[in-house]
């Protein structure tokens, strides 16, 4: 097998439909609606689902292969990888279920690959950082908000289940917090390229200025700071997110 | 009568009787954590190159466990006398036949990758586990047996997984004949030298 896959090796049946970023947010824009599903209605709230859905897909995919890209890595590295990849397995049975709770199907909204792009990055170093700590970052961010929405709807299968997948990504974020220091232990510009891959990753998730500091209910995605640091997220890197938000083109 | 009966004083050397020393057990410990690793390894690596949820999903779902099983059987190594973590495989000729079933990695060929986990490398596994495990001595040697009966039991409900995964793929005569001959070729590799453990008993 070819360590690593080009991005356009990822295989998937014919009722997803791939499109870039990019054709989706003119659509998006041309039909005058915001850059992400603002979970406002049933409706915006089953395009999210369906986005994190295709989204734990792609972190499954791109664990699986860091478990296989890597076979020098520590081994403990890949124990983490390996148990990150059961754990994406299961969000995204949880996310299958929760699209057909909530009347939607696989296929109903276009798939993009951002994720799966950020994953297939050369180094080890820069795969945790910019998905585990980047990517799964910003699925704290994205389920707090969802389960503080479930709730008051109320939805308790929504919230309950997106309350244990929540779980699930501060694990992962800490364990990228971890391989990040690890792995460029005695290489500082290794770390110094992984942190700028993240922070790159980072500021293309701000979706524009979506993604900003304030409470879950006025916010499109609030940055999920009591989660953040749980998951080893130091305050200074939690400030530099905040700003980096504020650089956004909304702004 | 015909047989020696043992005596009283026997009875403690039969239970003592012993199938594999610590060398050779700890050299069967890293052909076991070598297979396991390896295939864990390819299962992981095919997750984004199989296109059929149910199989994909199916690959993730186990990955984990041999990595458990993998990371069990390297932790036994030191209390063999051994190095820790290390993988073996028996010979070139099982390294050659992983090699083979590794390669079908195509999007089309999810019958070929399931049919070498599932019905040639994982039954070949669950045949050697239990094969040791009979023979495994219960007095002297519990921790190499509950490693065993681990991933036995895991084993065992993989195969029932992936059979019921392969069986909804494999729904023409055609795909069932692709499964048969790719499971003919596979296990006539593995078996004309030994498999896993290089024909050692």
């Amino acid at each position: 097998m070819e360590r690593p896959i080009a991005y356009d090796k990822l295989a998937r049946e014919d009722r997803f439909v791939r499109m870039r970023a990019r054709r989706v947010g003119e659509i998006r824009s041309e039909q005058g609606l915001p850059v992400m599903p603002d979970l406002a209605s049933m409706e915006s709230i089953r395009e999210r689902v369906h986005g994190i859905l295709v989204g734990e897909l792609q972190a499954m995919e791109g664990a699986g292969r860091t478990v296989y890209d890597f076979p020098d890595a520590p081994w403990e590295f890949t124990m983490d990888m390996a148990r990150q990849t059961w754990d994406e397995s299961r969000h995204v049975e949880v996310f299958s279920r929760l699209l057909e709770h909530l009347g939607g199907y696989i296929g109903e909204f276009p798939e993009t690959t951002i994720l799966w792009r950020c994953a297939c990055a050369e180094d080890a170093a820069a795969r945790v950082a910019g998905v585990n700590r980047g990517l799964e970052g910003l699925a704290c961010d994205v389920f707090v908000q969802l389960v503080e929405i479930a709730r008051r709807l109320p939805d308790p299968t929504i919230a309950q289940s997106v309350d244990y997948v929540l779980a699930d990504e501060i694990t992962h974020v800490r364990m990228g917090s971890y391989w990040l220091n690890r792995l460029t232990e005695g290489d500082p510009e290794r770390r110094q390229r992984a942190v700028e891959f993240q922070e790159s990753i980072d500021e293309r998730f701000n979706l524009g200025g979506m993604r900003r500091d304030g409470p879950a209910d006025q916010v499109p995605i609030a940055i999920a700071t009591e989660y953040r640091k749980l998951a080893g997220f130091t305050d200074e890197e939690i400030e530099r997110l905040v700003k980096s938000t504020q650089r956004s083109p909304v702004y | 009568m015909t047989g020696v009966t043992p005596s009283p004083a026997d009875q403690p050397a039969a239970e003592l009787a012993g199938h594999l020393g610590v060398e050779a057990t700890a050299r069967r410990v890293r052909h076991y954590r070598y297979a396991e690793e390896r295939m864990m390894r390819v299962m992981a690596g095919w997750i984004a190159l199989t296109p059929e949820l149910p199989a994909k999903l199916l690959l993730g779902r186990q990955v984990w466990d041999c990595a458990q099983h993998a990371d069990q059987w390297g932790k036994r190594m030191p209390e063999l006398r051994a190095p820790a973590q290390v993988s073996e495989p028996s010979g070139p000729e099982f390294v050659r036949f992983m090699d083979a079933l590794e390669a079908r990695e195509a999007w089309g060929e999810t019958i070929e990758r399931l049919t070498g986990v599932f019905r040639v490398l994982k039954p070949h596994l669950v045949a050697v586990y239990a094969a040791h495990l009979a023979r495994a001595n219960p007095v002297y040697e519990p921790p190499t047996r509950r490693i065993l009966e681990r991933c036995l039991s895991d084993e065992r409900r993989h195969l029932g997984e992936g059979a019921s995964v392969l069986e909804a793929l494999a729904r023409t005569p055609a795909d069932r004949a692709r499964v048969s001959a790719w499971e003919r070729e596979l296990r006539g590799m593995l078996t004309a030298h030994g498999g896993l453990t290089g024909g050692a008993e």
